[in-house]
C-alpha cells in the first residue's frame, strides 16, 4: 500500500518505497529531498530558516536547514556513513519584493545558500532544483524512482 | 491557554479594543467605497501553530489573492488581506460603477484600493487612540497558495517562531459573512513597544 505522508513545516518525514513524501505550500522555506537509490529510503524536510547558532533557546533542530538535514539523514542511513545519497531541493522564493527592503538577501534566498553549503558539507550532490523567484511551491516525491513533482500556483506541474 | 505567558490578560484585552476600533472604522470606510452597510464581526487574537492554523483557518495549498500593506511610523508590522476568487469578484462588483466590464486588471486594482482604504482607516483610528503616527504602504497583490504566503509574510517580518499570534478581522454585509480576513502581523517588539506606550 502506497502511504501518502504530509511533512509540516518546521518538520521533516523519512519513509521507504512505494510510499509518498509530501510538503505543501513552500514559500520562502525550503522543500529538502534526500534519498537513498540502493534502500530506496528517503526523507523530506521542510526547514523555516538557515542557520540555528543565533538562536539560543527553544531550539527545534527539524526548523533549521543546519541541523535538519543531518538528523534526517541519520534517520535515512541509520548511521551507515557508507550509503550514497543524492538530493534535490525547492522552494526559497522571496513572496514579497518590498522595494525598500533594506536586509539585503532575503530569507528565502538565504535558506537556499545555507541547504547547499550544508549539504555540499555532507558530500551530497543535488541533482535538481527548482528555487527562488516570488512563487509558492507544493513539493511532491515519490519513494519508488525519486521522482519530484512540483506544483506551484498556476496549476504548472514540474518533475525533478 | 491564549497568551501562554507572554502576555497578560489586560495587554490581550488592549490589543483586542486597538483591532476593534481600527476594525470598526475601517468597516465604515469599505461601507462608504461599495455603498452597502458592512459591519465587523468581534476580532480573533489567537496564537496558533502554523499546523493548528492550516487545520483551523485555511489549508496551507488553498490559492487566495493576497494583498500585503507595510504599517510604517511609530511602529512596524505587516497587513495582511486573504480574500478569494468568487469573494474578489463581488467586492470589485460592488465598487465599480454598473456597466462597467470587469477585467482580471480592473479586479486587483480594485482590490488593492479597498486594502488601502481598509488599512489606511485601521490606521488612522488606532493613530489617534495610541496617540503616534502610524502610516501604510503602497499595497501589493499577490496569487498564491495561503501557506506560502502566511509562512513568508511572519519569517519576513521576522517572527521566527512556530507558534504565531494570529490578530485577524472579518467583515459581514448584510448579515453574511465576506469570505475574507485581513491580519496583522507585527514586527518583533512592536507590540511590547505599543504596550509601553499605553502604560499597560
Amino acid at each position: 500500500m502506497t502511504k501518502e505522508i504530509r511533512v509540516g513545516i518546521s518538520d521533516y518525514k523519512v519513509s521507504q518505497a512505494p510510499d509518498k513524501l509530501i510538503t505543501l505550500g513552500l514559500g520562502s522555506c525550503v522543500g529538502i529531498a534526500i534519498y537513498d537509490e540502493k534502500t530506496k529510503i528517503g526523507g523530506l524536510s521542510h526547514i523555516m530558516l538557515p542557520d540555528s547558532t543565533a538562536f539560543t533557546r527553544d531550539i527545534k533542530p527539524e526548523k533549521f536547514a543546519d541541523l535538519a538535514i543531518p538528523k534526517m539523514i541519520d534517520e535515512i542511513t541509520g548511521g551507515k556513513s557508507a550509503s550514497k545519497l543524492i538530493a534535490k531541493i525547492a522552494g526559497g522564493a522571496s513572496m514579497f519584493n518590498f522595494s525598500d527592503s533594506s536586509s539585503g538577501n532575503s530569507i528565502g534566498d538565504r535558506n537556499v545558500v545555507a541547504v547547499e553549503k550544508k549539504l555540499k558539507e555532507l558530500g551530497i550532490p543535488i541533482i535538481s532544483s527548482d528555487t527562488g523567484g516570488n512563487i509558492g511551491r507544493t513539493m511532491i516525491v515519490d519513494l519508488q524512482n525519486f521522482n519530484i513533482s512540483i506544483r506551484t500556483a498556476n496549476r504548472e506541474i514540474k518533475i525533478l | 491557554m491564549l497568551n501562554k505567558g507572554k502576555f497578560t490578560d489586560l495587554q490581550i484585552d488592549i490589543i483586542k479594543e486597538l483591532v476593534n476600533i481600527g476594525g470598526g472604522n475601517a468597516a465604515t470606510s469599505i461601507s462608504q467605497l461599495i455603498s452597502k452597510p458592512v459591519n465587523m464581526t468581534v476580532p480573533i487574537i489567537e496564537i496558533l501553530d502554523y499546523n493548528q492554523v492550516y487545520e483551523n483557518i485555511m489549508m496551507e495549498d488553498q490559492m487566495v489573492n493576497a494583498v500585503v500593506t507595510r504599517m510604517l511610523g511609530d511602529a512596524e508590522g505587516i497587513f495582511l488581506f486573504i480574500v478569494n476568487d468568487e469573494t474578489a469578484d463581488n467586492l470589485a462588483n460592488m465598487m465599480m460603477p454598473e456597466g462597467i466590464e470587469q477585467t482580471m486588471e480592473i479586479r486587483d486594482s480594485a482590490i488593492k484600493e479597498l486594502v488601502n482604504t481598509l488599512v489606511s482607516s485601521f490606521l488612522n483610528a488606532t493613530s489617534k487612540e495610541i496617540g503616534r503616527s502610524l502610516i501604510s504602504s503602497v499595497p501589493l497583490l499577490t496569487k498564491d497558495m495561503f501557506g506560502a504566503i502566511l509562512s513568508s509574510v511572519y519569517i519576513e517580518s521576522g517572527q521566527y517562531d512556530e507558534d504565531i499570534m494570529i490578530i485577524k478581522n472579518e467583515f459581514s454585509y448584510l448579515g453574511e459573512k465576506i469570505e475574507s480576513s485581513l491580519y496583522f502581523v507585527p514586527n518583533p517588539g512592536v507590540l511590547e513597544k505599543l504596550f509601553k506606550i499605553i502604560g499597560v
